[in-house]
């Protein structure tokens, strides 16, 4: 089947409907089709998709998963959930304050529950950006977060899809994901991706912190390399709340991260962080929005690229900082490290800045390893190879290092170093 | 245990060392003193197989079980598993990787090379304990990234504690008193001298005498235009120190 056609998205909405889906969702779901009929799927012409054209999305065959067995993720002490294959799975202890409720289950949950996830997330809907319609007009199911306890959590979503290498087709997973954090509440999440054979997955995740919460949240990109990775992120901060968030990208042959954070409420502090580690034909696009809507908050972005063979980075930070938004305390900062001259990365920072009264930061950098340092490593009796990953693996982990949950730190830790290891660098 | 052969180097398509000899024994501590510019730091550089350095002629032998073979054939790490090390002048940072971890993984190297087995984190630790106190070291510097916010003569000392986990065969050590107050130069003396016996060599590069009144060396040669032009003991020292470089050169 096509990536979208009439056909294959009023069979979607029948569906749906016989599930008893929100209104709302079904609305968005229609205007997202119509976007998407209308415009197409992104081209080099799009100016955000001018270095990662999904155009050659209609010309693929896309299906349902039929293949056994599954990707594998780490296993953590956490509350769980898993998505495999459209299906999803929910662990969470009885006293965590974490209730979860399907998508696909709307007409089955709490009155009041439907109420705060109406409130909350209707306002989400409208959208500009592609992947996120496509995903609006395709999701299969998805759970809603509510978080409400006053002890800290973590919790481990784990997305272990398959496809079959030896089609030409690719198997779908679109999952969509609400969380909704009270007031003063506490999380820690890990979002994981693990994929087998050729899949196309494209995720949304949608979340809205009260005044006084925290999120730490981490993306684990570990699909293998045939897969098509595509996420797109919204969350929404309230006033005194922080959010950590990053996006550990190692996998994929072609990925595309949307991340937006709308910083609603004064006092709210953001660190916004990625790092991307790929080699070979891997194409790596990371595009994140900042909005400053609300003064006296402060955001940190930090992207870091380590680059091997000819693998392709697109990194482009958009930061917006309203008028009223006074006292607004911004930095970005891209370095990018490349281990070939084949390698190449596109990064851009885009600063919209209204108020006059702020601090907006930003820098890029593209360099290749130090000859200095190389040789000090080598004189040391380290061979050029093992110098040459300890220099990337420095440069690198320290995204990683800075997840504030330790035992979900040295996962994305031990991700990171473990792919790094296993790049090739006979002809560095 | 090192034979330098009429050595020429040139660096950017400029003759630098212009014919370089000298032979280093076992047991010996040897100093090269000369002007800027003389060559000094290139002929240490050489000597640990810096790849912006072209050597146009000339050769380096080095005894490696018992057989003299050509230095400049073999790469950076593999000279040091031998037993050749520097102690930079101008040691580099490294970030994100951290001091501890850099010593363990170069030790371990060596190690290998040798045919025994590498060490754990933890049997590495106990050496490097002993090893911190010769250089009179806060251990706090092996949990900081490799000479990162170090000051001058922290960088110095940590080359030092290099050479003390490595235990080479021959030191070149570059400058290694330049830029030390009085009380580091004595620590870093010290260090040295502890490290000093009768199966490896140190060459000391120096600018001043200063150096050479807390190790003694055995020859004092005087490098100026690509060549030592003058050989002899300690007093040599002290004759530069007093009448400057200018009888020797013209």
């Amino acid at each position: 089947m096509a990536i979208f056609s009439k056909e294959s998205f009023e069979n979607i909405e029948k569906r749906r409907k016989d599930m008893g889906f929100p209104g709302f969702l079904l609305e968005e779901a229609q205007k997202s089709f119509q976007y998407l009929e209308q415009k197409g799927l992104p081209t080099k012409k799009n100016e955000r998709y001018k270095y990662t054209n999904l155009g050659f999305l209609k010309d693929v065959d896309f299906v349902n998963s039929t293949v056994s067995g599954e990707g594998q993720t780490h296993a953590s002490s956490a509350n769980t959930i898993g998505f495999k294959n459209g299906s999803i799975s929910i662990h969470i202890s009885d006293s965590s304050g974490i209730s979860v409720f399907k998508l696909s289950e709307f007409s089955n949950w709490p009155e009041k529950t439907k109420e705060f996830f109406k409130v909350q997330f209707s306002k989400f809907t409208e959208t500009d950006e592609p992947l996120e319609a496509l995903n609006s007009m395709q999701f299969e199911d998805g759970v809603f977060i509510h978080i409400s306890g006053k002890q800290s959590q973590s919790l481990h979503l784990m997305h272990k899809n398959s496809g079959d290498d030896k089609q030409d087709s690719y198997t779908t997973a679109s999952i969509r994901n609400y969380v909704l954090m009270d007031s003063n509440t506490s999380l820690d999440l890990l979002e994981e991706f693990s994929t087998l054979g050729r899949v196309y997955r494209n995720n949304t995740f949608y979340a809205a912190l009260g005044k006084g919460a925290r999120l730490n949240r981490a993306s684990l990109q570990g699909d293998n390399m045939t897969s098509l990775g595509f996420f797109n992120l919204r969350i929404k901060l309230d006033r005194d709340s922080y959010l950590h968030n990053q996006t550990l990208a190692l996998g994929s042959k072609l990925s595309r991260n949307n991340v937006e954070v709308d910083i609603c409420g004064e006092n709210a502090e953001l660190d916004l962080l990625g790092a991307y580690v790929i080699e070979g034909d891997q194409h790596s696009d990371h595009h994140t929005t900042i909005n400053h809507h609300k003064g006296y908050s402060i955001s940190r972005e930090n992207y870091k690229g380590l680059l091997n063979d000819q693998s392709e980075a697109v990194f482009n930070g958009r930061v917006y900082i309203a008028q009223d938004a006074q006292k607004t305390d911004s930095s970005q900062l891209n370095k990018n490290l490349v281990l070939t001259e084949r390698a190449e990365v596109n990064t851009k920072p885009e600063l919209e800045v209204f108020a006059d009264d702020v601090k907006a930061a930003h820098g890029a950098t593209v360099g290749q390893l130090d000859p200095e340092e190389l040789f000090y490593l080598e004189s040391r009796a380290i061979p050029r190879a093992e110098a040459t990953k300890m220099i990337a693996e420095g440069f690198i982990k320290e995204i990683p290092m800075q997840f504030p949950n330790k035992e979900f730190k040295n996962l994305l830790l031990d991700a990171a170093t473990k792919k790094l290891k296993s790049f090739n660098l006979e002809e560095i | 245990m090192l034979e330098i052969k009429d050595l020429k180097v040139n660096v950017d398509e400029k003759p630098v060392l212009k014919g370089l000899n000298l032979t280093v024994k076992p047991g010996e501590v040897h100093a090269i003193m000369g002007p800027n510019g003389s060559g000094k730091s290139t002929l240490s550089k050489v000597i640990a197989g810096h790849p912006a350095y072209d050597v146009t002629s000339g050769e380096v032998l080095y005894d490696i079980n018992f057989e003299m073979k050509n230095l400049l054939e073999m790469e950076p790490d593999e000279r040091a598993k031998e037993g050749i090390f520097l102690a930079f002048q101008y040691p580099v940072e490294v970030p994100g990787v951290s001091n501890r971890t850099f010593l363990r993984t170069s030790f371990n190297s060596i190690v290998k090379h040798q045919g025994s087995s590498e060490l754990s984190e933890e049997q590495f630790d106990e050496i490097l304990k002993k090893k911190i106190e010769i250089v009179e070291m806060n251990p706090s510097f092996l949990d900081r990234p490799v000479n990162v916010g170090f000051s001058g003569g922290e960088k110095k000392r940590n080359e030092i504690l290099q050479m003390a986990v490595l235990s080479p065969r021959v030191a070149f050590l570059d400058e290694t008193d330049s830029g030390l107050d009085i009380d580091a130069l004595r620590i870093v003396a010290n260090g040295v001298n502890k490290l000093k016996s009768s199966d490896n060599a140190i060459v000391l590069i120096t600018h001043y005498q200063r150096l050479l009144d807390y190790i003694e060396p055995d020859f004092v040669h005087v490098l100026a235009d690509g060549k030592i032009i003058e050989t002899g003991d300690k007093n040599l020292a002290h004759k530069l120190e007093e009448k400057g470089y200018d009888w020797l050169v013209h």
